[in-house]
């Protein structure tokens, strides 16, 4: 049984990872991180994809590699984010792109995708609350009910 | 979760199946819901511990939009339904900890493939899936994958895959396309992908083979229907 406040900061120290580095930490750093030995490491990076609401993190099929930890994916994808000038992360998906923004607080963030229809460009510039710019002005997104029955517990609706 | 750059570019790719409150907001309106308590507070120290109360608040955001898509009545569509093969005798064999295990197994399988062909989960029967796709290929596809990832396990699966127009229930499917694609899963064998003719002529030019099944009565459809397997 993983306790739960080494539960939490496996959590949160997969996020940080992502934040500084770009992509998921393997669980041999997780371990390093946590003080804690491999196996450990293992159960408890488990637990805490396991653990985050609506099924928003997930492990790469039959591996204990993270592939997807929202707002980020550590797998490329067409949601390109820049912070500051330096592009080094890729979002989860369109919606979770514009939630990138929260982990680098003052910092100017860059969402550039392209749209699914025609292939022409979308880009929103963030900093914080204020949103800077979204272009075309006329760009939409379109989401699934994360709360629909068939999808709560499931990553497929992502 | 996609971005388009207009409503209308959203129409033109969106002629598939969708679900009845799926949500269209513009760039600005989803800034916003996602800027609930959820995805920002991520990085505080109790934010598992709090997950419940940060859901409900997402959940509040999302409903405060209020602009989700109109029901459509019936929409074509591509079912797909696995099923484990002698679950019951595999169950017994294997005693109630084992089976359970293997059945988390075989769902987070599942729906790994659902995920990678594009599939929408719509229902776990049984110990199977009811899923549909937009396109056929990739319902098979996806069905000969999931057949060959349970040997892996120690699993055996059958499929059955058919397209049609279905009748949207809320969140769910109905309608004969729906039972079709269930009694053709039905007649499946062990890691097998059984398809009809409407799903076999749609798939014409695509690299996928069959091999005639022969003509069948479906329980309680009208008329033989011909069924092909999957071989490569």
């Amino acid at each position: 049984m993983i306790d739960q406040d080494l539960t939490q900061q496996a959590f949160t120290t997969i996020l940080k990872h992502f934040v500084a580095t770009g992509r998921a930490p393997h669980y041999g750093e997780l371990a390093n991180a946590l003080e804690v030995g491999m196996e450990e490491a293992r159960e408890v990076q488990r637990a805490a994809v396991e653990a985050s609401p609506i099924a928003s993190c997930w492990l790469a099929h039959d591996t204990d590699h993270i592939e997807s930890y929202a707002p980020f994916s550590n797998v490329p994808t067409q949601y390109l984010i820049s912070v500051d000038g330096t592009r080094k992360w890729y979002g989860q998906c369109g919606m979770e792109s514009l939630a990138v923004r929260w982990l680098f607080p003052g910092q100017e963030v860059v969402v550039e995708s392209r749209c699914l229809d025609c292939g022409e460009s979308i880009r929103v510039r963030a900093r914080d609350e204020e949103i800077l710019e979204i272009e075309p002005e006329t760009a939409v997104g379109y989401m699934p009910s994360p709360f629909a029955a068939s999808r709560v517990g499931s990553a497929a609706f992502n | 979760m996609n971005l388009f750059r207009s409503e209308e570019h959203l129409k033109r790719w969106l002629h598939h199946f969708h679900a009845v409150n799926d949500y269209v907001l513009s760039v600005g309106d989803w800034a916003e819901v996602f800027g609930a308590s959820m995805f920002r507070k991520r990085l505080e120290p109790d934010y598992l511990a709090r997950a419940p109360e940060y859901l409900e608040d997402y959940r509040r955001a999302l409903h405060a939009t209020g602009k989700t898509l109109p029901p459509p009545d019936r929409v074509l569509s591509t079912v797909m339904f696995t099923d484990i093969v002698d679950s019951t005798k595999v169950a017994t064999l294997a005693g109630d900890s084992k089976w359970r295990s293997l059945l988390t197994r075989h769902n987070d399988i599942s729906r790994s493939q659902l995920q990678h062909f594009g599939g929408r989960e719509i229902d776990q029967i049984g110990d199977g899936f009811l899923s549909t796709f937009n396109s056929p290929a990739r319902a098979i596809r996806c069905a000969t994958a999931i057949c060959r990832a349970m040997p892996s396990i120690g699993l055996q699966v059958r499929a059955g895959v058919h397209s049609g127009e279905c009748e949207v229930i809320g969140d769910g499917l109905g309608g004969i396309a729906v039972h079709i694609g269930a009694r053709i899963g039905a007649l499946a064998g062990s890691n097998e992908v059984l398809v009809s003719q409407t799903v076999k002529d749609a798939v014409i030019g695509s690299d996928i083979s069959f091999d005639d099944r022969g003509a069948h009565d479906l329980k309680g459809v009208p008329g033989q229907w011909q069924l092909y397997v999957v071989v490569s």
